[in-house]
C-alpha cells in the first residue's frame, strides 16, 4: 500500500503530465494550423502576384512599342503618310492606329475615321487624351473584334497630346509573347527561401521550373503528379521530387502554375520554437507539480500522519493523548472526534474496571459470607479461626461445628485458583466436607467420599488441599486425615513446672489433594491433646507469605511467632501469627489468601450428678450439691448465686408441683462455665412453654406466680428443655464471662 | 439465713443475712407479722441472693404496706439481688434504698 503522498503525487504527477501533453500538443497543433494558413496566404499571394506579373510584362511590352512609335512620330497625323505595313512587320504587330484629340482615326491599319467613342474596347484609351492622365496604357481585355480575332491593344500619348498612337498584337503574337514569357518566367521566383513555382502549358509540358533543365518535361515526370488529378484553388500537399510540400495550383491564362513550398519550410518556425516553447511548458508544469505536491504534503499527508501518529500513540496504551491537527476544518473535525472516541473508550474502560473491582468484591463477600464466625463456647474447647483474603479472591476456607455432643470438627482447606470459580468451588467443596463429616464422623472416611464427589463433578478440573480434624471432647484425642495440606503446629501448654511448652509440627506424609485423582485411600490418624493444648491449622498463604527481597515466611518463623505466645489461647495464637505474617511482608501486596484456626482442649467435662427427694430437704441438699460441685473451680465462684437462684426456682417447682419422686441435679462445670441439668419423673412441665409474667403492672396487680421461670429464663445463658423416657429433663448453661483481652 | 429483726413504734426493720429461698424463706414468713406496723424495712445488705420464696414475701409485705398507707424500704440490695429485682421489674415496685454513698 503507497503513501498517501505518493499517491497524491502519482495522481497529480499524471495529471500534471496530461495537461502538459495537452498543452504541448494543443500549441503544436495551433502552430501547425498556423503555418498551414500562413503557407496558403503566401502561395495564394504568390499566385496573385504571378497571375499579375505574367500579363504585365505583355501590357509594358506593347506599351513601349506604342510609346517609342508615338515619340518617333511626335504627333497625331504623320502616321498616314508613313508606310503602316512596314512599321508593323518590325514591331511585329497587327495593327496601328493613329487617334487625334478628338478620338478619331486618323490614320492606321484600319477604320479609318472610325470615332474611338463608339466602341467599349477602343473608347477605353480615349483617357490617354486628358492630359493629367496617364501617358501610356495597356488594355488588359483580349477584346474579339467584330471579325471574330482576338487582340491585345495598348496606347501611348504623343509627346505634344495631340493625339495617341494605338498598337495592337495578333492573338499569335500575343500568345508567341506568352510563350516566351512562360518560358523560364519562374525560374528566379522563390517562395520563401526553397519555394518555387512550376509553370506548365495545357500539353502539360513544364515551361517554367526553378531548375530548368526540368523544362520541356512533363508534370508528370517533373512532379511525380498526375495532371489530371491536381486540384485547383486549394493548397494541398504532396511530393514533389521527393519533397514534402505545401502546393497551390491555378491557372495563369492557358498555363498550369504549380506553386510549391517544402514542409519544411513551412514548420521551419514551428519546429524550431516549439521544443523551446515545451521546454517552458515543462519547467512551469514541473514547478507547478512541485509547488502542489508540497503544499498537498503540507497540508493533507502530513496531517494524516500526525493524526496517525496522535492515534497510534493512543492505541499503544495512552490513552490520556489526544489528537490535536488543526490545519482545516476537517481535521480539527477529526481530532475532535478521535478524542471523543478516546474519552469514550476510557469511560468504557473505567467502566469495565469498576466492574471487574465489583466482581472482586463480590468474591470476597462470598468467602466471607461462607465462613463461620460464630465462634463457640463449647465445653471442653476454645476455638478461633480467621481468614484474610488477599486482593483476588483465592479459595481458602476453614469450617468447625459440633459433630455430636462430645465431638467438634474443625478443618481448614484450600481450593487451588483465583477468582470467582476458586470461590464458588470453596463452597462447594465446604458443604460437602461438612456433609460427609456430619454423616460419618471419621476424617478419613469423609475425605474419601468427598473426594468421591469432587472428583465426579469436576469440570474445572480445581483441586483442594484440606486438614480434617475432629476433638473427643472427653477424651482430648484428635482424629485426623491430611489431604496434601500443611502439617498443622502442636502447642503444648506450660508445663506444670513453669517451663515452655513443646511446640513442634504434626509431621506425618499427607495424602494426595482432593478431586485430583478418585479411589485414594485416606489415612486416618490420631494425636491426643492434653487439657491446656492447642493445634494451629494454617494454609499457604502463611509460610509462602514473601517479604520486600523475596524471602519466605516460613516454617521457623511461623515456630517462632507460636513460641512467643506465653498460653496456646486460640485467639492469641491467630492475632499473632497474622501480625507476625503482616509486619514480615509489610509493604507487599498479600498474593494469596491467609487463614488460621487454633483448637484448644480444655479440661475434659466432667459432670456431677445426685438425686434427691422431693421434699424441701431434698432442695436443701440439692444446694449443697451444687457448691461442692463448684468448690474446685474458683474461677466460677461468681456464677453461683445465680445458680443457686436457679437451682432454688427449678427445684421448688418440682417439689411442688410435679409429684416426682425425686429430681436429679447434674452440675457441669467447665472452662466456659457452668451447666445444670435438672431430671424429674414427674408430670410433663416444660418452662419454657409458660408465659412470661407481665412485669409492668404495679405492685397491687401483679401475681405473685410465674416469677420464679421468669428469673431462670432472664438468668440463663442457655436452656433447653427435653422429654424422654418419662424424664423431664431441663438444661441450664450459664457462662463465664471471658477473661480479658491481652 | 440469720434474720435479725428490730420492732419499734410501728417500724419492722429486718435485717437478712445468708440466702432467701424456699428452704428459708419460712422463717422470714413467720417475723412477718404486721398488725401495727407502719413501716418496713429490710437491710438487704448481707444477703447473698433472693429466689422468688423470697420475693413473695416481699411482694406481699409491700401490697400490705401500700394498702395501709403505709412506707416499705429495700436497702443495699447486692449486684445478684438488684439484678432479680430488675428481671422480675420488681425494682420499680420496691423502694430501694441505698445507705452508703459509694454508687
Amino acid at each position: 500500500m503507497l503513501r498517501l503522498a505518493t499517491q497524491l503525487r502519482l495522481r497529480l504527477f499524471v495529471l500534471v503530465a496530461v495537461s502538459f501533453g495537452m498543452a504541448t500538443w494543443t500549441l503544436w497543433k495551433g502552430e501547425s494550423i498556423r503555418a498551414r494558413n500562413d503557407v496558403e496566404t503566401l502561395l495564394r499571394i504568390n499566385y496573385r502576384d504571378l497571375l499579375t506579373g505574367f500579363t504585365d510584362r505583355a501590357d509594358y511590352q506593347l506599351s513601349t512599342i506604342a510609346r517609342d512609335i508615338a515619340n518617333r512620330l511626335g504627333t497625331s497625323g504623320k502616321l498616314a503618310s508613313e508606310d503602316i505595313a512596314a512599321i508593323c512587320r518590325e514591331e511585329e504587330i497587327a495593327e496601328i492606329y493613329d487617334v487625334d484629340a478628338r478620338g478619331t482615326v486618323v490614320g492606321g491599319s484600319r477604320i479609318v475615321g472610325a470615332d474611338m467613342h463608339a466602341g467599349e474596347q477602343s473608347a477605353f484609351f480615349l483617357r490617354l487624351l486628358d492630359p493629367d492622365g496617364p501617358e501610356t496604357l495597356a488594355q488588359p481585355d483580349m477584346p474579339r473584334t467584330s471579325d471574330g480575332k482576338v487582340f491585345k491593344y495598348a496606347a501611348a500619348r504623343f509627346p505634344d497630346g495631340s493625339g495617341y498612337l494605338e498598337v495592337g498584337w495578333s492573338e499569335e503574337r500575343f500568345l508567341k509573347h506568352l510563350r516566351q514569357r512562360a518560358y523560364g518566367y519562374t525560374r528566379s521566383w522563390h517562395i520563401d527561401e526553397r519555394g518555387f513555382i512550376i509553370l506548365a502549358d495545357s500539353s502539360g509540358t513544364v515551361t517554367s521550373h526553378a531548375d530548368m533543365s526540368l523544362a520541356g518535361k512533363s508534370l508528370a515526370e517533373t512532379t511525380g503528379l498526375d495532371p489530371g488529378a491536381i486540384p485547383v484553388g486549394t493548397v494541398f500537399r504532396a511530393t514533389i521530387a521527393g519533397t514534402d510540400m505545401f502546393c497551390l495550383a491555378g491557372p495563369v491564362r492557358d498555363y498550369l502554375a504549380i506553386l510549391a513550398d517544402p514542409a519544411d519550410d513551412v514548420f521551419a518556425s514551428r519546429d524550431r520554437f516549439m521544443p523551446r516553447i515545451a521546454a517552458v511548458q515543462l519547467a512551469v508544469f514541473a514547478a507547478l507539480f512541485f509547488l502542489v505536491s508540497r503544499m498537498l504534503r503540507k497540508r493533507v499527508a502530513e496531517a494524516v500522519s500526525r493524526t496517525g501518529d496522535a492515534l497510534r500513540r493512543i492505541a499503544g496504551g495512552d490513552l490520556a493523548g489526544r489528537a490535536d491537527v488543526r490545519t482545516s476544518l476537517e481535521f480539527a473535525e477529526l481530532s475532535d472526534n478521535i478524542n471523543a472516541t478516546v474519552d469514550a473508550l476510557r469511560n468504557a474502560a473505567a467502566e469495565r474496571v469498576r466492574r471487574i473491582e465489583a466482581e472482586l468484591e463480590l468474591g470476597r463477600t462470598i468467602q466471607r459470607a461462607a465462613l463461620p464466625t460464630d465462634f463457640p463456647s463449647g465445653e471442653g474447647f476454645r476455638l478461633d479461626a480467621a481468614m484474610q483474603a488477599a486482593r483476588e479472591v483465592g479459595g481458602d476456607f476453614y469450617d468447625f461445628f459440633r459433630i455430636d455432643g462430645t465431638h467438634v470438627a474443625f478443618l481448614v482447606a484450600d481450593v487451588s485458583g483465583k477468582g470467582i470459580t476458586a470461590a464458588l468451588y470453596m463452597m462447594t467443596a465446604k458443604t460437602l466436607l461438612k456433609e460427609t463429616l456430619l454423616a460419618l464422623h471419621d476424617p478419613a472416611a469423609a475425605l474419601g467420599k468427598a473426594n468421591a464427589e469432587l472428583c465426579a463433578n469436576n469440570p474445572a478440573n480445581m483441586f483442594l488441599t484440606a486438614w480434617v480434624g475432629v476433638l473427643d471432647l472427653e477424651t482430648g484425642v484428635v482424629a485426623y486425615a491430611n489431604a496434601g495440606h500443611n502439617p498443622p503446629v502442636l502447642v503444648g501448654v506450660r508445663k506444670p513446672d513453669g517451663g515452655a511448652g513443646d511446640v513442634r509440627f504434626l509431621k506425618g506424609k499427607p495424602d494426595p489433594v482432593l478431586a485430583f485423582a478418585d479411589g485414594i485411600p485416606y489415612h486416618l490418624r490420631t494425636v491426643p491433646l492434653a487439657p491446656g493444648d492447642a493445634l494451629f491449622l494454617y494454609t499457604d498463604g502463611v509460610t509462602e507469605a514473601l517479604d520486600s527481597r523475596q524471602a519466605l515466611f516460613g516454617e521457623d518463623r511461623l515456630l517462632a511467632a507460636i513460641r512467643a505466645v506465653a498460653e496456646p489461647d486460640p485467639h492469641e495464637l491467630c492475632t499473632v501469627v497474622r501480625a507476625a505474617v503482616a509486619a514480615f511482608s509489610e509493604g507487599i501486596p498479600q498474593a494469596d489468601d491467609i487463614t488460621v484456626l487454633a483448637i484448644r482442649h480444655i479440661a475434659p467435662l466432667r459432670t456431677v450428678s445426685r438425686s434427691f427427694p422431693p421434699t424441701r430437704e431434698g432442695i436443701s441438699a440439692a444446694a449443697a450439691h451444687l457448691d461442692g460441685a463448684l468448690a474446685d473451680h474458683p474461677a466460677l465462684a461468681p456464677l453461683l448465686p445465680r445458680l443457686h437462684i436457679i437451682l432454688d426456682e427449678i427445684a421448688s417447682n418440682i417439689v411442688r408441683h410435679s409429684g416426682a419422686s425425686g429430681f436429679v441435679v447434674d452440675v457441669t462445670p467447665g472452662a466456659n462455665g457452668v451447666q445444670l441439668a435438672f431430671i424429674d419423673d414427674g408430670t410433663p412441665y416444660d418452662p419454657l412453654a409458660s408465659d412470661e409474667p407481665d412485669t409492668s403492672l404495679g405492685a397491687a396487680e401483679r401475681p405473685i406466680g410465674g416469677l420464679g421461670i421468669l428469673m431462670v429464663k432472664k438468668m440463663a445463658s442457655s436452656l433447653s428443655y427435653r422429654r424422654s423416657r418419662n424424664r423431664n429433663c431441663l438444661t441450664v448453661g450459664m457462662e463465664a464471662p471471658r477473661p480479658p483481652a491481652g | 439465713m440469720q434474720i435479725d429483726k428490730t420492732l419499734e413504734n410501728g417500724k419492722l426493720s429486718l435485717s437478712l443475712a445468708g440466702r432467701l429461698d424456699t428452704t428459708t424463706a419460712p422463717d422470714l414468713e413467720a417475723e412477718m407479722a404486721l398488725d401495727g406496723v407502719s413501716e418496713i424495712a429490710f437491710d438487704l445488705s448481707r444477703l447473698e441472693y433472693i429466689s422468688s420464696a423470697g420475693l413473695r414475701i416481699l411482694l406481699t409485705a409491700q401490697k400490705a404496706m401500700t394498702a395501709a398507707g403505709g412506707k416499705m424500704t429495700v436497702a443495699d440490695p447486692n449486684a445478684t439481688v438488684a439484678g432479680v429485682f430488675a428481671i422480675t421489674g420488681l425494682d420499680s415496685i420496691f423502694t430501694i434504698v441505698r445507705t452508703d454513698a459509694r454508687p
